[in-house]
């Protein structure tokens, strides 16, 4: 099991790591072939950091709770993404992409059992 | 006629999919480079799991940025689920895991809501 000290963790990280790949994807609109400058490109080193940080997040969870039960929990950051996606970048969901959604959310689920 | 979003090009599907690949090698890389983990700086840089990890995963988080340039982050970032399919398997042949129907099954459904993704992305 996991105590909710444990799921708070992993919704923690789920909440940074799609902010994470929200700055990722803003980021990525700057790439160029010289790759010192993107230590420039903010919004990527932003995402970069977030990312690191959610990770940091779900790892500590770990401590506090079963893997099998915390790893399908970051299939929240699936959602959350897709949310922010709609919100701040103005990108459409249809209904192929949540069933697409739900059913990789349901594998995971599966898979770790 | 209405106007679209910019859509996913299909190169970015394909390159974000075979980072996955990538990641979980990665990730297994780093898992039994861990294993022989030892704290001195001569061990660190011999301990070619390790750095192998870290390279082949960097280079598939690179590939990753490289990709989201060219497609819509709603249907990329779901794709990356499929490294628990490649994680999955090479589990089972690295590793020896063993695996119930229920985890095939979790695959199978990763794999259909992966290309539900993939032609959503385009005749949404």
């Amino acid at each position: 099991m996991a105590s909710s000290f444990a799921i708070l963790l992993v919704v923690i990280s789920a909440v940074f790591g799609s902010y994470g790949a929200l700055y990722l994807k803003k980021g990525s609109k700057h790439l160029s072939k010289n790759v010192f400058s993107q230590l420039t490109n903010f919004k990527l080193m932003r995402g970069i950091a977030f990312y690191v940080i959610s990770s940091i997040f779900f790892i500590t969870s770990l401590k506090f709770g079963e893997l099998s039960v915390l790893y399908p929990l970051t299939s929240l950051t699936y959602i959350g993404v897709c949310t922010l996606s709609v919100y701040k970048l103005g990108e459409r969901m249809n209904k192929f992409k949540w069933w697409g959604i739900a059913l990789i959310i349901l594998g995971i689920c599966l898979v770790r059992l | 006629m209405k106007n679209k979003p910019k859509r996913t090009e299909t190169f970015a599907i394909f390159i974000t999919l075979f980072c996955t690949l990538l990641t979980s090698l990665g990730q297994l890389l780093l898992k039994w480079g861990s294993a022989k983990l030892e704290l001195n700086t001569w061990a660190l840089l011999t301990n070619y799991y390790l750095i192998g990890g870290v390279i082949v995963y960097g280079f598939g988080a690179v590939l990753l940025i490289i990709a989201l340039k060219y497609g819509e982050l709603s249907t990329l970032y779901p794709l990356i689920a499929l490294s628990f399919v490649w994680v999955m398997i090479l589990s089972i042949y690295f590793l020896h895991e063993q695996v119930s129907l229920l985890n095939w099954a979790g695959i199978a459904c990763i794999l259909v809501g992966v290309s539900a993704m993939g032609w959503g992305a385009n005749h949404g």
